[in-house]
């Protein structure tokens, strides 16, 4: 008997393949890899066309924010600190290593981030997350922090 | 031949719509795909096609393109709406900047185009965004500016304001 998929799940995979996420993996803004859920690989491109994969957490979705932070596909784990994308402050402040050990970015998107930040609530109302929009709204956020003009790549 | 994506906005969704279709099919073909995403009963007799970022008026182009043509590899992205053109306001810094629009022009495009007739370098440009005059609603840079007006207000009002960026 085949295993029932979750309504999360379910939901997660219908949101792949939604015109939002393709519009935006057409426009070279990001790829999808794989689903191994609860977690979905996509990789998302900075303006040197050098990729960051992404390893989100949707159990929930798409009620509950995703929560993850980059990965390294041919390793299979967190990326190391010394690959994660690097540049102005903007950055820095976002993609921390050391924040929760790489596991989550620290961004209002993101579900274990946002826990004791209530101020962003009011702060950041575009950057908070919004089921209506999908994973596509991680992408975008992540998308639009590396295509800052103070990007630096990092040590490939 | 293979299908190719069309992604289609319009006054008349909340959303991004997909549609796919032959790269042979010609701009009527594709208007037509196109109006079927309509909801039902909606009156599709005014609704004009214009092309993402594009001043070319495909329907009164004189000789037709195909859908082909449109893809410049990352897909085909039109608009429907009953407005021809959407004049756009941008305050910023005490002074407004107007300019009409195709509907199918991007929040992107025109947030460019707004901080250059302002004087700001392209660093400057990319840490402001477009926000809705009295609301703090700010669109995405791929929305088209047709799906925020309505017809027969073919107008919209601006503000050019700082990027929200976590500092801490």
């Amino acid at each position: 008997m085949a295993a029932q998929v979750s309504p999360d799940e379910l939901s997660l995979r219908a949101d792949l393949a939604s015109a939002r996420f393709l519009s935006g993996q057409d426009r070279g803004r990001w790829r999808f890899h794989r689903v191994d859920w609860p977690f979905v690989f996509v990789g998302v491109f900075a303006p040197d066309g050098q990729e960051f994969v992404l390893r989100l957490n949707c159990k929930g979705f798409p009620a509950i924010a995703p929560t993850g932070g980059f990965w390294d596909l041919e390793g299979d784990c967190h990326l190391a600190a010394a690959r994660w994308p690097t540049g102005g402050e903007c950055m820095r402040l976002a993609f921390r290593p050391e924040w929760k050990n790489g596991h989550a970015l620290y961004l209002p998107c993101d579900r274990e981030s946002l826990v004791g930040h209530d101020a962003w609530l009011s702060q950041y109302p575009q950057l908070i997350w919004k089921p209506a929009k999908g994973i596509s709204h991680y992408l975008e956020v992540v998308h639009d922090l590396l295509q800052g003009h103070d990007h630096v790549s990092a040590a490939a | 031949m293979s299908s190719t994506r069309v992604y289609v906005q319009s006054e008349h969704f909340s959303d991004i719509k997909l549609v796919e279709i032959d790269g042979h099919a010609t701009i009527a073909d594709l208007k037509r795909a196109a109006l079927a995403l309509l909801p039902p009963g909606t009156d599709a007799l005014e609704l004009s096609l214009s092309v993402e970022d594009d001043d070319a008026d495909d329907e009164d182009a004189p000789s037709p393109r195909r859908v082909k043509d449109l893809n410049q590899g990352h897909g085909v992205r039109v608009h429907l709406h009953r407005c021809k053109h959407v004049t756009v306001g941008v305050r910023f810094g005490g002074r407004t900047e107007e300019h009409r629009f195709r509907p199918a022009t991007t929040i992107g495009r025109i947030r460019q185009w707004a901080g250059r007739q302002f004087g700001m370098k392209a660093g400057d440009i990319a840490e402001h965004v477009l926000q809705i005059a009295g609301s703090n609603e700010q669109p995405d840079m791929d929305t088209h500016v047709g799906a925020l007006v309505q017809h027969p207000n073919c107008s919209i009002v601006f503000d050019l304001v700082p990027a929200h960026r976590i500092n801490g």
